[in-house]
């Protein structure tokens, strides 16, 4: 009975363990290209037009909107206009801003942030587009590509003539400053609309910098004479991150598209996606190395304080902190106060020599120590309480070991939490969080003796 | 593609391994060999916790172990000998009536009832009206005396935010312990699974433990024989050494007779069978008037005794049903 719910417990890890490791092969696999393929727009475009009718006008403008697609990504919306006229509608399955006439003049500003993904496609060789003059398709888009010289109508006539189905579209090249408007043609390749840019030589791809604003003949399109259309190249996601090294191509169909999608900074994301690493490192310490340390977790709460921090300045606050801690609460000791005023004293004591560096850092604009921010300063607070109760339940000794032993720890967790190899793990492969369970299970049942252990029974080898 | 070394032999073939390499291998296996030889004798916190207190001892019962005064509720109840409880001192508001209800004692002693490590445990011996003394020598008025209880209250010797106070007859040690160490209280640990005793050691104070019966704090633990009711040698926890003789005093206790073992023994397996816990630390002190007195039970008991007595726990509790 016993042993074969040991045996279940230990094919449930192995399930853990294994199951993720076929998803992420499978993965590797199926998005070779997209998972080792180029790195796409990382930054986003701010594209904002202004657009203004005139008094009295008569006629409805129509002005077409980019549409979400595996190509571009349409974030943050914002449409203001001085006077309500106007409505975001469908026509034709094609997204637009419809300004209705008004008596007064109006100005329009409409403005979102593009992210695009540049498409190249690979023709079929062996499809023909007309099977009884035994035509191949991709031969034929060749011959008409290089024949009309850059120009687009040449391209559109020989389309026309030979009745292959395209379409035109237009958009802007983000690339320019003051974009116009530009069209490009689309030739319907087996259910897909492979673009051509003839003027650009640009055959069956599209830039990524290629704001796709859809057909124009789904109705006659020209751009209303009054607008007025900005690119502004903007801010990368979150500058903290770019200098950490951190981020993720677009190109990543996974988990953490989504959230960068949706301007979730990375750190933060990487923060949450190692935590469950970090507790299991601490696990490791404690459990199979026998390094005890403040709290449970503290250790993994201290790393991410050094996060905001770096480094150095951390762990020197720390040590501070711990020293601080240390002088004040022998002479408060010997009052013999009772525990709670005297721990909120030298927490007093604590937060006063933070906002003195803090101070420090703004009278000689030394901007390191400015990095004390709140967070840091919270948890180190935690351990001050921690280091107090082990003073007085086991004395000073011991309980500056114990701090050290929990620096020690948390630069480990630190080195975790700034590591950009397993955030991006974590990132495209969160199966992974599988394996940690797994690993935390067997550790749970892992009965084998610590490394401190073996130190302290050594003397019991020969008996 | 012929390499020569500086002797001018042919170097080897497999030259990243050099003949240091192997010697490093063996090294390293017979570290391994010998560590896990030595997790086949001893038992770690690891096995302890998850083999054997998480199997034998159910949660719900722990707090017999957690709370002393629950504990000694139950051994009055079942008539197993404890230190008299003279009163349990639950609020703040229970102090000065309690306080005054125990004045006329000569002594007494005041501790917490889940503390831990024999923190917050205050001996007191009546010198005067309203005035005690430590056996330390420390004066305590009642005012100190009253702080001290608050402070056992609000938890300061415990891990929670409130504790009970638990003030109760003051033991003195056994003749033949004073022998070997006047301060301080000794006391016995006696491990039990399933009620039957598996390994005992006598901890006794030293000077460095200030008088406590803690090995952390310094005191030695002295091993003892089962069967035969003697001490064998001790071990100091912080010199990491084997000893024959008490630091202090300089007595030899190695071989020497305890009195009346095999009551004590008696009183440990009648405490184990009254709780519902099959793995038990319980601690024991030889008084001078009343014989072997349960004064706490530990639901985890730690894993030094192994040390003392120079023996594992593992193959121990193997003989046993297990």
């Amino acid at each position: 009975m016993k042993k074969s719910r040991a045996a279940r417990l230990n094919l449930v890890i192995l399930l853990l363990f294994l199951l993720p490791l076929i998803s992420i092969g499978f993965k590797l696999a199926y998005y070779k290209d997209t998972l080792f393929g180029k790195p796409i727009a990382k930054e986003r475009l701010v594209v904002s037009q202004k657009f203004r009718t005139e008094r009295n006008s008569r006629d409805t403008t129509n002005l077409l909107l980019p549409s979400q697609s595996s190509h571009q990504r349409i974030s943050n919306e914002h449409i203001q206009s001085s006077a309500a006229s106007f409505s975001v509608k469908e026509l034709n399955s094609q997204r637009c801003l419809k300004i209705n006439p008004h008596s007064r003049r109006q100005a329009i500003s409409y403005s979102y942030e593009y992210r695009g993904k540049a498409i190249k496609y690979e023709l079929d060789p062996t499809l023909y587009y007309n099977e009884k003059r035994n035509t191949l398709l991709k031969d034929f888009l060749f011959r008409a590509f290089y024949e009309s010289n850059g120009d687009q109508m040449t391209f559109e006539g020989k389309l026309k003539a030979e009745s292959v189905p395209y379409r035109v579209v237009c958009g802007y090249d983000a690339i320019e400053e003051e974009p116009k408007l530009k069209k490009w043609i689309e030739v319907l390749v087996s259910d897909t609309w492979v673009p051509f840019d003839i003027p650009k030589g640009l055959f069956a791809e599209k830039p990524a910098s290629y704001v796709d604003l859809g057909p124009v003949d789904a109705f006659s399109y020209k751009e209303p004479d009054s607008l007025h259309t900005k690119i502004t190249k903007s801010i990368y996601l979150n500058p903290e991150l770019i200098e950490d090294g951190l981020s993720v191509p677009m190109t990543f169909l996974f988990f953490a598209e989504i959230f960068t999608l949706n301007d979730m900074p990375l750190n933060i994301l990487a923060i949450i996606l190692l935590t469950p690493l970090a507790a299991m490192l601490i696990t490791i310490f404690r459990n199979a190395i026998g390094i005890q340390t403040f709290g449970t977790f503290l250790p993994m709460l201290i790393a991410m304080s050094f996060l905001s921090t770096g480094f150095f300045l951390g762990a020197a606050l720390f040590i501070i902190v711990i020293a601080v801690t240390g002088v004040f609460h022998f002479p408060l000791g010997k009052l013999g106060l009772l525990t709670l005023p005297k721990l909120a004293i030298i927490l007093t004591i604590v937060e006063g020599v933070f906002l003195f560096l803090i101070y420090l850092g703004f009278k000689w604009d030394i901007a390191l120590l400015l990095k004390t921010s709140l967070f840091p300063v919270v948890i180190l607070t935690f351990a001050t309480e921690r280091f107090i109760k082990t003073t007085t339940d086991k004395g000073y000794g011991p309980a500056i070991i114990l701090a050290l032993k929990t620096l020690l720890v948390s630069s480990f967790c630190f080195v975790i939490y700034k590591s950009i190899v397993f955030a991006y793990m974590f990132m495209v492969f969160p199966e992974l969080f599988f394996c940690v369970i797994a690993i935390n299970l067997s550790l749970g049942t892992w009965i084998g003796l610590r490394m401190s252990e073996v130190v302290r029974f050594r003397s019991l080898e020969k008996a | 593609m012929h390499e020569f070394d500086k002797r001018g032999r042919p170097r080897q073939v497999f030259s990243c391994f050099k003949g240091s390499d192997v010697v490093t291998f063996v090294v390293l296996m017979n570290y391994i060999k010998r560590i896990l030889d030595l997790q086949e004798k001893v038992i770690g916190m690891n096995e302890r916790n998850y083999r054997i207190i998480n199997k034998l001892n159910p949660q719900e019962f722990r707090n017999y172990a957690n709370d002393k005064a629950l504990c000694k509720k139950v051994l009055e109840e079942n008539e197993i000998p404890t230190p008299k409880t003279y009163c349990v001192i639950e609020a703040m508001r229970e102090i000065e009536g309690k306080i005054t209800s125990i004045e006329h004692l000569d002594d007494f002693v005041v501790k917490p009832a889940m503390g831990s490590g024999g923190q917050g445990i205050l001996i007191l011996k009546k010198i005067g009206e309203q005035q005690w003394s430590s056996p330390s020598g420390e004066l305590y008025t009642r005012k100190e005396l009253v702080m001290h209880i608050a402070n056992i209250l609000f938890g300061k010797f415990s891990k929670r935010l409130f504790d009970k106070v638990i003030i109760e007859y003051r033991l003195i040690p056994h003749s033949d312990f004073q022998k070997i160490f006047k301060r301080g209280v000794p006391d016995f640990r006696i491990i039990l699974l399933n009620a039957q005793p598996v390994m005992a050691m006598l901890r006794m104070p030293t000077e460095e433990s200030d008088g406590k019966a803690n090995l952390h704090a310094g005191a030695i633990g002295l091993g003892v024989d089962l069967e035969t009711g003697r001490l064998t040698r001790g071990y100091n926890q912080i010199t990491d050494k084997m000893v024959s003789r008490h630091p202090d005093s300089k007595v030899l206790f190695d071989g020497m007779k305890l009195p009346d073992w095999e009551k004590t023994l008696a009183i440990s397996i009648a405490t184990a069978k009254v709780f519902p816990l099959n793995y038990l630390g319980i601690d024991i002190v030889y008084d001078e008037k009343f014989g072997p007195m349960v004064i706490e039970i530990n639901s985890r008991p730690g894993m030094q005794i192994q040390n003392v007595n120079s023996v594992g726990l593992k193959k121990v509790l193997e003989k046993i049903d297990f």
